[in-house]
């Protein structure tokens, strides 16, 4: 498949092409800002002058008002920055994780092994308020989850979490990187302590990410300079901070008419699979999952068999969370959903996103079908 | 399972106090606040708007603005932490004060008893909404649910209130009935009253005398004093502004008839320097006026100061000139251009005088304004002026009197002025009981008839000073503190002669029967009077600073 085949390119979830307007913005502002923000001079104090006003612009597309974003290198950075601050300033305090996370929250918390609890999800990949009542104990410190699932795409509550977690004193910390840019986030209803998201998942330049802030001062990871409030420190990364502002305002401003076309896309796949009479699990309920996600499993059968001859063929997708795909075991995702390691190894992820056609889908589609009948033989 | 009270504690256990900011700061320090927390501020009156945008553009709510040393300055203080779901609870919210209507920094408009989510409930059972709002518990039912399967409330019927509210029936008055001019402190973003008057918080508004008593009395509403009579707007009338602007008039702090006088780059300032720029002035260190006449004489454009202002605490390199010079912004004298932020590197700041610089491109631009500068170089040539004069006073007395040259070089190295046995030295002399061969320094609150908080505890920092760090100079009876109310028919010509307008800090040293010097501390006891330990370090300086040598 050629590097520029979008159109069969059925893998956003992982990363989503770049926003031609997005990389302009990144390039023009290398040119034009070059300054170090750091710096006192005329062109450092022009730089971070343009920094503040686009870390602005960040903050108010997401509805944030009241506490800092601090800028990172993506969302793995920014979930371990949360992470690791928070277990280490809390003593013997536990964390309450969802079991969907991604690996940078989940590997976190197994360093912290002794003190990590597993919130119990419902068979569509839901996180019951019950469930986390009861699962909450009493040196509970931080509860921890995905507002869009990056494996199948399912929708959490966050705000009606955030509310159980306020009224208990305890921190929130949701893994936003599957949400901004796909569906609308108003942190200003979402009462989290941190809400961490990565700008090449919405079409903005890898490298730049960060986490919006409003729980007391977590300790930096690294040494080094003052940046980011002492909090992060390095050079900023000013250009893609740039890219980042434009490629969420243009995926903000299509983001609602995509988001029924993107349903339109799965349920076309959803049919073609259902008319060949093909077995499949969906994981999830597409219906009500952030638009453009699709989670499949076909027992008896191998993910990354499957990736492959797709991949042959032109299309791409992932057999499970992009940043695990290599490791053997079934994803702990779709484990959690109640399916068997069985059928968990056999599981595809299709994410689609602009670039996708329904001709494309359509052919998607029938190549999926095919490929399914030939390894199930 | 019952209605979740909002923890009063928990706003006020964490609290940011900043003293004259700039607009950085107090984003900063609202931002470094955890999710609920609470910020006071105290900035120039003419700063209030600005500063309260800020608060509001960042989230904070319950804002309140309380006038200080009549209504030359203003403490705002507002909370933070308003974020969340809104979730059914069966709550209400009832108005119970003397306006027709308010609205919250929520765009929650209340006439009369409106439905409120538990988010909200929640809020408005916090301590500024107490005066005026009544709210009731959530239903046992539905609050359960929160736990479990909480209902979705629709907060965001603003355009139905707005409409509802553009439809009651409105007392109308009559074009010559007598006006007030009124100031809504908050915590409200506004209030519409029952003339139909939109009277904004932190404006000065002209309304209805009949009106403002029960507003007095029942929403905390002040009087403008004559100070601030030229700011008084008429108001706007809020069924008129809906018919031409809907719901939109009551958002848009635009919409008001009278412009906010904050003096912007570019500009000169439209008030006249203040008799507060002129005491800071006279109190700025001698090695700041020499900067200043340097800059006036040279003609040159600007100056710059490296460091941090003394009182921010997260600043590297304090400068106490720093410090100085960002009192003369505070007061009008002066602007800053470029405070670098750099990470690593010292603050580096660009002075000049009020309304000399623009910005175009991030490139400070300057023009000199010689009005302006004439009226900074009048203060500080008249009191270079009199030290050159003492000096040369001096050096005669030193050739005639070498008996007497340590007194008189102790008189001229801490005297302001010596003036002239006068009706004003009487007055000081019965008001502090001194008596022929009085050799004392006197550390004088003097105050209005009314004491303040503020007052009372200057009052009682100053008898600390006195009594613990400097017992040694009060029990030989050299140090001796005196309260002089300043509205007291006798000593009418204090409060004239020392420019007195509110409860204010000073020492005056005699020898014999004559005051040898005053130093009035009334900017540095306004701004440090909330931290005792400031204070007192201010307070012990000063009197250091001003006894003889052989003590």
């Amino acid at each position: 498949m050629k590097a520029d085949g979008a159109d069969r390119y059925f893998d956003y979830a992982a990363t989503a092409p770049p926003f031609g307007e997005a990389l302009f913005a990144q390039a023009e502002s290398a040119r034009t800002w070059f300054g170090n923000p750091s710096s006192a001079h005329g062109p450092g104090t022009a730089a971070r002058t343009e920094l503040e006003r686009l870390r602005g612009t960040l903050a108010v597309h997401c509805g944030f008002s009241d506490g800092r974003l601090v800028l990172m290198s993506g969302a793995t950075e920014a979930n371990n920055w949360v992470m690791h601050g928070v277990m280490n300033a809390s003593g013997s305090g536990r964390t309450l994780v969802a079991p969907d996370v991604h690996a940078s929250v989940w590997n976190v918390c197994r360093h912290y092994a002794d003190r990590m609890d597993v919130l119990p999800l419902d068979g569509k990949g839901r996180i019951g308020l019950a469930a986390l009542t009861a699962a909450i104990r009493s040196d509970t410190r931080l509860v921890c989850c995905s507002q869009v699932g990056s494996e199948t795409g399912v929708v959490q509550d966050v705000g009606a979490i955030a509310s159980v977690c306020e009224r208990r004193g305890i921190l929130y910390h949701v893994d936003g990187a599957q949400a901004i840019g796909r569906i609308p986030v108003n942190l200003g209803t979402i009462a989290c302590d941190f809400y961490t998201f990565s700008a090449h998942k919405f079409g903005g330049p890898r490298g730049c990410g960060g986490v919006f802030v409003r729980a007391p001062t977590v300790m930096p990871l690294m040494d080094g300079g003052a940046q980011e409030g002492g909090l992060r420190p390095g050079t900023e990364n000013l250009p893609a901070v740039a890219g980042t502002a434009v490629a969420l305002e243009l995926s903000l401003a299509v983001m609602a008419a995509e988001a029924e076309r993107l349903r339109e896309l799965t349920r076309t796949v959803l049919a073609e699979l259902e008319y060949s009479d093909t077995r499949v699990l969906v994981n999830g309920d597409p219906e009500k999952s952030a638009p453009g996600f699709l989670s499949l499993s076909f027992a008896g059968l191998d993910g990354h068999t499957l990736v492959a001859d797709l991949s042959v063929q032109g299309f791409a997708v992932a057999s499970g969370s992009a940043c695990s795909e290599n490791r053997p075991e079934p994803s702990r995702t779709i484990l959690a959903l109640g399916r068997s390691p069985t059928e968990a190894l056999g599981t595809v992820r299709i994410s689609f996103g602009r670039s996708n056609s329904r001709e494309s889908v359509q052919a998607f589609a029938g190549a999926l079908v095919k490929t399914v009948r030939r390894q199930t033989r | 399972m019952t209605t979740h009270l909002l923890d009063t504690e928990e706003y006020m256990a964490h609290r940011e106090t900043l003293d004259r900011p700039d607009d950085g700061t107090v984003r900063d320090a609202f931002a470094r606040l955890p999710k609920r927390g609470c910020i006071e501020v105290r900035c120039r009156w003419e700063r209030r708007m600005e500063l309260q945008r800020i608060l509001t553009d960042m989230g904070a709510f319950a804002i309140y603005l309380r006038p200080l040393t009549d209504f030359q300055e203003v403490q705002i203080t507002a909370l933070k932490g308003k974020v969340g779901a809104c979730f059914e609870t069966g709550r209400s919210a009832t108005y119970a004060g003397a306006a027709l209507a308010v609205m919250d920094d929520d765009h929650h408009l209340i006439v009369g008893t409106i439905r409120v989510c538990e988010k909200t409930g929640g809020l408005s059972t916090l301590p500024p909404y107490h005066r005026s709002l009544t709210v009731t518990e959530g239903d046992a039912g539905l609050l359960e649910r929160l736990e479990t399967d909480p209902i979705p409330f629709d907060c965001n019927t603003f355009e139905p209130d707005a409409e509802r509210l553009a439809t009651q029936a409105f007392v109308t008055g009559t074009s010559k009935e007598l006006t007030t001019p009124a100031f809504y402190p908050g915590p409200f973003s506004l209030m519409v009253l029952r003339d139909g008057s939109l009277l904004r918080r932190g404006q000065c508004t002209q309304i209805a005398t009949c009106l403002v008593k029960d507003l007095q009395d029942r929403d905390g509403l002040l009087v403008v004093p004559p100070l601030r009579s030229h700011e008084v707007a008429r108001p706007i009338n809020y069924p008129a502004a809906f018919k031409s602007l809907g719901a939109g008039c009551l958002l848009s702090a635009a919409v008001t008839t009278i412009a906010s006088p904050v003096a912007v780059l570019g500009e000169k300032p439209d008030v006249p320097l203040s008799k507060q720029a002129l005491d800071v002035l006279r109190s700025t260190s001698d090695a700041l006026r020499q900067r200043l006449l340097r800059v006036i004489e040279g003609s040159e454009p600007y100056f710059i100061l490296t460091g941090s202002d003394p009182k921010d605490p997260l600043g590297c390199c304090p400068n106490t000139q720093v410090g100085e010079a960002n009192r003369l912004v505070d007061v009008g004298l002066l602007v800053k251009y470029r405070e670098s932020a750099a990470a690593d590197s010292c603050t580096t700041t660009i002075y000049a005088f009020a309304g000399e610089i623009t910005a175009r491109n991030n490139h400070p631009e300057f023009m000199v304004n010689a009005a302006n500068r004439q009226d900074a170089a009048a203060v500080l040539t008249r009191t270079e002026g009199r030290l050159r004069v003492r000096r040369t006073v001096l050096k005669g007395l030193l050739l005639l009197l070498a008996g007497a040259s340590l007194v008189i070089a102790g008189r001229t190295a801490l005297a302001p002025f010596l003036p002239a046995r006068s009706g004003f030295d009487t007055a000081l002399a019965k008001a502090l009981n001194v008596t022929t061969d009085t050799h004392r320094l006197y550390v004088c609150l003097f105050h209005g008839r009314e004491t303040c908080t503020a007052c009372e505890t200057m009052g009682r920092l100053c008898r600390q000073t006195i009594e613990a760090d400097l017992a040694p100079l009060t029990r030989s009876g050299f140090l001796v503190f005196r309260e002089i109310a300043y509205d007291e028919p006798g000593n009418r010509v204090i409060k004239d002669r020392l420019g007195l307008y509110s409860s204010t800090v000073g020492l005056v040293r005699y020898d014999h029967d004559k005051p040898q010097a005053i130093r009035m501390l009334t900017e540095p006891g306004w701004s440090l009077w909330t931290d005792d330990a400031a204070f007192v370090r201010m307070l012990r300086e000063n009197i250091q600073s001003m006894l003889p040598e052989n003590l």
